[in-house]
């Protein structure tokens, strides 16, 4: 084999061979087995912990980019809550997150018969970060006097009491980005608010720390995690045999991992065997591919 | 002289605001409240100069026929689609029974936000499989030992996340749950404490003056 060759392979083939494995098991699924984690059963057991027909907040921190991601987790936990019959307050910190947030609850409460206004509330977007997220603590009507569709959040039934982080069972943020930090900085610290979080892969390791401390009580990581949350929840069940999105997905999941600890194997195997004229070679490749 | 109202700005709101974090006095904190409202005013103008800058950028682009130009074009088309599908509420009547024609959240801005925008958000995303796979072939190197434990530790965490892992040898969810309690966990914890000891230097560096580089032109 001409390992020297190999090191400059056009990138196209490597983009080629991660679409069959990626879309190979989503025409053909394998069914393998998920083992829930350790971070999703923590979140899982908070959430069932909540007293039906409580008020829980729920931020909608992530736009169409990282809906891959966690759509499937957030769909899953909204399942969850409108079974127990919990009433939802959304918000958001994302500018491009309020209309995926109404798309989603409207199609989700309309399975469990939940209406708006006293079931969920959409309170839509504010720009300012950790001031938002503090300024619900002060009092929610402040920070949002009106929702997403105009009404003024007193006039409604749901959210015509509620004012501050004491009011809410939970807060559970969806996050793409750093609300993470801001909910655990302002809302946990500062007003005693439990915090249950669905984050992108790229940011599961970050939360760990905050995961041991006790000031999360719970993880649900990307999309392995929603996998895990479907099964812990049965989704086949909610949805009449047909497995949940995510747990359909970590078959494609599966092979892409492993078609890329190949190419890490061949990479190397290639670097140590095919000397310097390989390197050069490897180089030049990263060079044309910028 | 110029940066002498500035600078009192910051140190009085700043110092306010550390006040408030630690002392409980109404006058105080209402003060504090109020403040923080007016950010949240400011944060939303920001996002208007934002568009604006867009605009200036593509239409100097433009104007100027520098490299891509005819895209800034489709720019401003989706810009001017969303505006005007989304930004003055029209509706047919008025009451309960009527229906939002034009404005947020209206028929036509919910149709290109759930045909355009949607879509092309998430595939602008999972671009990055791609190129993940063709970085991890081309960079990846065990050229040293920290580099070998990196990719070993890597390629551990790689199995154990994915259905695959469990089923090539059971234990490998639990290495990979190891890897990311004990090492992941101490290493952050330790950036964490690093970057909150920073942040706080940083806060009070800009309070009393000394880091003045959010006015411009240097210090």
């Amino acid at each position: 084999m001409n390992w020297a060759r190999l090191q400059a392979i056009d990138r196209r083939w490597i983009f080629l061979v991660v679409f069959i494995v990626t879309a190979w098991p989503l025409l053909r699924p394998v069914g393998l087995p998920i083992v829930v984690g350790p971070p999703t059963q923590k979140a899982f057991d908070r959430i069932a912990a909540i007293p039906d027909g409580s008020v829980v907040l729920v931020a909608w921190d992530f736009d169409p980019g990282s809906q891959a991601e966690l759509l499937p987790a957030a769909e899953a936990i909204l399942h969850h809550l409108f079974r127990k019959d919990v009433r939802m307050v959304v918000m958001t910190l994302w500018p491009g997150a309020p209309t995926l947030a109404e798309n989603t609850l409207d199609r989700v409460s309309a399975e469990y018969g939940k209406a708006y206004g006293t079931d969920w509330v959409n309170l839509g977007y504010k720009p300012g970060l950790d001031v938002v997220v503090k300024a619900m603590g002060d009092d929610l009507h402040d920070a949002f006097p009106t929702d997403m569709r105009g009404a003024a959040i007193g006039s409604l039934p749901l959210t015509a009491n509620i004012h501050e982080y004491d009011d809410f069972d939970l807060v559970i943020d969806l996050a793409a980005g750093n609300s993470v930090e801001v909910f655990v900085q302002q809302a946990v610290e500062r007003n005693d608010a439990d915090l249950v979080v669905a984050v992108t892969g790229v940011m599961i390791a970050d939360f760990y720390p905050y995961l041991e401390a006790g000031q999360i009580q719970g993880l649900v990581g990307a999309l392995k995690g929603a996998a895990e949350y479907e099964q812990l929840i049965d989704m086949r069940a909610i949805q009449g045999g047909q497995a949940g999105v995510a747990t359909t997905a970590m078959d494609s999941q599966s092979f892409a991992h492993l078609a890329i600890l190949l190419f890490i194997v061949l990479g190397n195997l290639g670097y140590f065997l095919a000397g310097r004229p390989g390197e050069q070679s490897r180089l030049k490749a990263l060079r044309d591919d910028e | 002289m110029s940066q002498r109202g500035p600078l009192t700005v910051a140190f009085v709101v700043g110092s306010l605001m550390i006040a408030d974090y630690f002392i409980e006095w109404a006058p105080l904190n209402g003060l504090s409240a109020w403040i923080q409202k007016w950010y949240i005013i400011i944060a939303a103008f920001a996002l208007v100069i934002g568009v604006l800058s867009l605009v200036r950028l593509h239409a100097g682009k433009i104007r100027d026929r520098r490299e891509g130009w005819p895209f800034s074009w489709i720019t401003f088309a989706g810009l001017a689609a969303m505006l005007a599908t989304g930004f003055f509420p029209v509706a047919d009547g008025t009451g309960e029974g009527a229906t939002l024609l034009w404005g947020p959240n209206s028929p036509a801005n919910k149709w290109i936000y759930d045909n355009v925008q949607v879509p092309l958000g998430a595939t602008m995303f999972s671009l990055l499989a791609f190129f993940i796979a063709s970085a991890a072939y081309r960079a990846f190197r065990a050229r040293s030992l920290e580099a070998t434990m990196l990719l070993v530790a890597a390629a551990l965490v790689m199995l154990g996340q994915v259905p695959v892992g469990a089923a090539m040898w059971e234990q490998f969810p639990t290495v990979s749950q190891w890897l990311l309690d004990i090492g992941n966990l101490a290493a952050k914890r330790a950036i964490l404490i690093g970057v909150g000891l920073g942040m706080a230097s940083t806060a009070l560096k800009i309070i009393f003056g000394i880091e003045r580089t959010y006015l411009g032109g240097g210090e």
